[in-house]
């Protein structure tokens, strides 16, 4: 779950990673902004590492922390 | 920079200072914040106020005439002054916690001798007790008063005095004539206010001797080396006061705190010392503007006598709580920080020496939403320009790469397109020529257009159409460029200053000619930071020779109704002329003339003052020659049968300023729907930005060059992409007709790709500052990268691209056609979303 969102539902699952075409796993991914990093729970590919980042993660929980680092 | 440089900004700031009646008052008692506790009935509180300022409160409630009412603000609108004799005579009564303070300090071993138990001598006496100093009071009759005894509240006083004794020990001795000061000699320091029969000090000086005190001799002599700063004699150790030296008691009173420090500091150091004045002076005090003030007459108690509870609360609502909030309360982004002028100046200055991630800044939102438009200066009683705070902060932290990157990206990647890609330069014809042959030239200046990078995007013709007119009668010169300011916008000073020595050549190798400026933020920017370059407005040259304008019809017809003029933030900066008559005027509201009655003789709707704005005030007419642009523009208006209204609130900016839109969109949505619904009409506007931001959200808006001049409308830049071609479109038909070959950008490769982007995603990209070709430099490194997922089920794919300050994401469906252009089968790209997002993943590859 992500700010709500079940990561595992069928939003998303029918996203694969295209090229390496397999399924997405959720995976704590480290992310970095402002010369500070956090880690959270995202979609990856499990073979070559690419992190899937659907709207509602960008536009949700992404732009709430963003604007918090921002305004430090 | 130094902390006191950017204090400095806000010295003068009176926000939260003292109003004039604080000033006025000899305790500088609290009045505001007395009347805005009274207003609620906390009477207990206000009591603590009274006892704490006046000493002996019942004492100075009574015999104080109140000269807080010579300087009360209230009287500016014609109403009484408010009755503080009378409110604290209420929280008096209705106060029911009258304890005094027991100050625990440890006890000090020097003593101290008050001669004379007057209230002079007894505040003096009870402020040293209070610091446990050893204080004995002699009085020769056998009780206190002086010359209250007599008084028909004299009980009182007594009782009031008595409660502020009642927690000091200090020694009383009645009945005890001083016969001389040698009599004190075992004392650290002596205080002597025995008070004068004349109650004049000008009678000791006259040596007259007077037989109730034996000690006059010795007094006089004392008395002639007063020293009235700090109340001492040439005799260390003795001070004087009260009505002894020709003060009066409420004057004894409010200085008992002063002279009780001096002899403090006498017994402390040795020598008497006087702490310096820094809240109360004289030009500190500022009346305000209290015209939207509702008026309201003094309260009178119904009894006659005092106030009710009731009563005391309405007199005491009357107060304006004088505080000066100008800034405050008209700017959007200052009314949604509310931090006062001095705190930002500290959180300004203190960011500027953050070190992430040990410290952190506190003033990012606010300095970055700044929309710079000089609005908070405008409206100023003592011109404090905050945006220079926030300018200060910006290129503080940009110095030390603290300043989020992602708020000005897009605004300089523009800024290095209007500087370079789209850049072009044109030398004015008098260069090569000489006296210049172009007809309708008057003077032999030379000219430059400097349109400002915005106008040609939202439409070519502004620019050519403009352009042309010039070069036809000027033999103009043409620079296509930025002015900079979206550097200093995002704090990056160094690169600012660079592009200003750029600008700078150019205008040297055109052979210093005068600018001739489309932006009125641009002539500001030049006026401000290259003063050596003559600048003209475009719209005061256009006023200044009407013949060069096309003979237009009549465009009463343009608008749905009779528009109002916008003027555009930089506008009053740059307004050099100073007629008072145009000035005066701009502050009338439309269809409410100042005029009286037997000057305007129009009727409602067609107010001959704006028409004609000097024939309201012609005598006081000092204008000078060149016509400024808020004028010119009016006058352009005129020439063609419109007559604009004005609007309410003028120098505000549309919210493009400062490029706070990527910072703060939620206060530029809020500042923007302001500006539109300010007046329900339409807007002219002469500012390219103005234009842009009032039409994206749908205003009824036209730039003056859509009225004077032949603008094909289907030329607008409807979405970012195409203002950005536009630009270049401007540069290519120009570089053609010069002569100089077919203008185009360096290709990439990404380029070709055909996109087809609904109404509701391209909305969305203008709102968040995407370009469709950021859509398409995503698709075509994602098909190459391989930086794509897909959706088996509904056949979509999902690419993406890190950037340095931001990643894009583009959801897509691809379908093969033919495109037309190049004759060939290639992919259309049909865009189902795109988003953005700030922060990186930190990809861990696994092998």
């Amino acid at each position: 779950m992500i700010n709500g969102v079940d990561m595992t539902n069928q939003d998303y699952s029918d996203w694969k990673c295209s090229t390496c075409e397999i399924a997405l796993e959720s995976k704590k991914t480290v992310f970095e902004y402002m010369k500070r990093s956090f880690s959270h729970e995202v979609l990856c590919c499990p073979n070559c590492g690419k992190v899937f980042i659907p709207k509602a993660l960008a536009e949700g929980r992404m732009a709430e922390v963003e604007k918090l680092l921002e305004e430090k | 920079m130094q902390k006191e440089e950017v204090l400095k900004i806000v010295e003068q700031c009176f926000h939260g200072d003292p109003p004039s009646c604080a000033h006025a008052c000899p305790f500088h008692l609290d009045i505001r914040s007395f009347c805005e506790k009274a207003t609620v009935g906390r009477w207990n509180t206000i009591y603590k106020y009274m006892r704490d300022s006046l000493i002996f409160p019942v004492v100075v409630q009574r015999i104080c005439h109140m000269p807080c009412a010579e300087k009360c603000q209230r009287p500016l609108i014609g109403d009484e002054a408010i009755n503080m004799t009378m409110l604290e005579e209420a929280a008096l009564k209705y106060s029911t916690n009258k304890d005094p303070i027991k100050f625990s300090i440890p006890p000090k071993k020097e003593t101290v001798a008050i001669v004379g138990a007057g209230v002079a001598g007894l505040s003096v006496a009870l402020n040293l007790a209070q610091k446990r100093y050893n204080v004995t009071i002699f009085e020769k009759e056998d009780s206190i008063l002086g010359s209250l005894f007599s008084h028909e509240n004299a009980e009182a006083f007594e009782e009031d005095i008595k409660l502020q004794f009642s927690v000091v020990s200090c020694e009383f001795n009645f009945n005890k004539l001083i016969n001389s000061i040698d009599e004190l000699s075992s004392f650290d320091a002596v205080f002597i206010a025995t008070g004068y029969p004349n109650n004049s000090f000008e009678n000791s000086k006259k040596n007259e001797t007077i037989n109730e005190y034996k000690l006059s001799k010795e007094l006089n002599a004392l008395i002639k080396t007063y020293d009235d700063e700090f109340f001492s004699t040439s005799k260390e150790g003795i001070f004087l006061g009260g009505e002894l030296c020709g003060y009066s008691k409420i004057q004894s009173i409010a200085d008992s705190v002063k002279i009780a420090n001096v002899i403090e500091s006498y017994l402390m150091t040795g020598k008497p010392l006087k702490e310096k004045e820094e809240k109360f002076l004289p030009e500190r005090i500022h009346m305000l503007d209290h015209s939207e003030e509702q008026s309201k007459p003094r309260v009178i108690p119904s009894d006659g006598n005092i106030y009710t509870i009731d009563e005391a609360k309405s007199e005491a609502s009357r107060c304006f709580l004088c505080d000066c909030r100008l800034c405050l309360d008209k700017c959007e982004m200052l009314a949604s920080f509310a931090k006062r002028p001095q705190k930002l100046a500290q959180e300004a200055y203190a960011d500027t020496n953050v070190a992430p991630p040990f410290s952190s800044c506190t003033l990012t939102k606010e300095v970055f939403s700044c929309n710079e438009c000089d609005y908070c200066k405008t409206i100023c009683p003592v011109d404090i320009n905050l945006g220079d705070l926030f300018q200060i902060a910006k290129s503080g932290r940009v110095k030390v790469n603290t300043e989020p990157k992602a708020y000005h990206d897009y605004w300089l990647k523009d800024f290095e397109f209007a500087s370079e890609q789209a850049s072009y330069v044109i030398p004015p014809d008098n260069v090569f020529l000489g006296n210049s042959e172009s007809e309708g030239a008057s003077d032999n200046k030379a000219y430059m257009f400097f349109p400002g990078c915005k106008l040609g995007e939202n439409n070519p013709d502004y620019v050519l159409k403009s352009y042309d007119i010039l070069r036809k009668h000027f033999g103009a010169g043409l620079v296509l460029n930025c002015c900079g300011v979206p550097a200093l916008w995002a704090g990056e000073e160094k690169l600012f200053h660079s592009h200003l020595a750029v600008l700078t050549g150019i205008w040297k190798n055109a052979g210093k000619p005068t600018l001739v400026f489309g932006c009125t933020y641009c002539e500001k920017v030049f006026r401000k930071y290259l003063p050596d370059i003559e600048s003209i407005s475009f719209y005061s040259l256009l006023a200044e020779n009407p013949d060069l304008l096309p003979r237009n019809t009549n465009f009463t017809n343009a608008f749905t109704e009779s528009p109002a003029i916008f003027d555009p933030c930089a506008a009053t900066f740059n307004q050099e002329d100073s007629c008072s008559a145009m000035d005066g005027l701009y502050a009338t509201t439309f269809n409410q003339c100042s005029a009286t009655d037997n000057q305007c003789e129009a009727t409602e709707d067609s107010c001959s003052a704006i028409e004609d704005p000097c024939a309201t005030t012609n005598n006081q007419c000092v204008d000078t020659d060149e016509i400024s642009c808020k004028s010119a523009v009016r006058k352009l208006c005129s020439n063609i049968g419109i007559e604009p209204l004005e609007i309410t609130e003028k120098g505000k900016c549309c919210g493009f300023g400062g490029h706070m839109r990527g910072a703060n969109d939620e206060l530029y949505d809020k500042i923007v729907d302001n500006r539109i619904s300010a007046e329900d009409i339409p807007y002219i506007v002469y500012c390219a930005n103005c234009l842009t931001t009032f039409r994206s959200k749908g205003k009824e808006c036209k730039h003056i060059l859509d009225l004077i001049l032949d603008i094909d409308e289907s030329q607008s830049g409807a979405n970012l992409q195409d203002k950005k071609n536009n630009a270049i479109e401007i540069k290519r038909r120009l570089m053609k007709k010069n002569g100089e070959g077919d203008f185009t950008i360096p290709a990439n490769p990404w380029d070709y790709l055909l996109l087809n982007i609904n109404e509701e995603t391209q909305i969305y990209m203008d709102n968040n500052l995407i370009l469709s070709s950021d859509l398409k430099e995503t698709i075509f490194k994602a098909e190459q990268s391989g930086n794509m997922f897909m959706n088996s089920s509904s056949n979509t794919f999902l690419a993406f691209l890190e950037k340095p300050n931001i990643i894009f994401w583009v959801e897509f469906k691809k379908t093969e056609e033919k495109n037309k252009e190049l004759n060939t089968d290639c992919f259309k790209y049909e865009i189902m979303n795109t988003y953005f997002h700030r922060m990186h993943p930190r990809n861990e590859k696994k092998a």
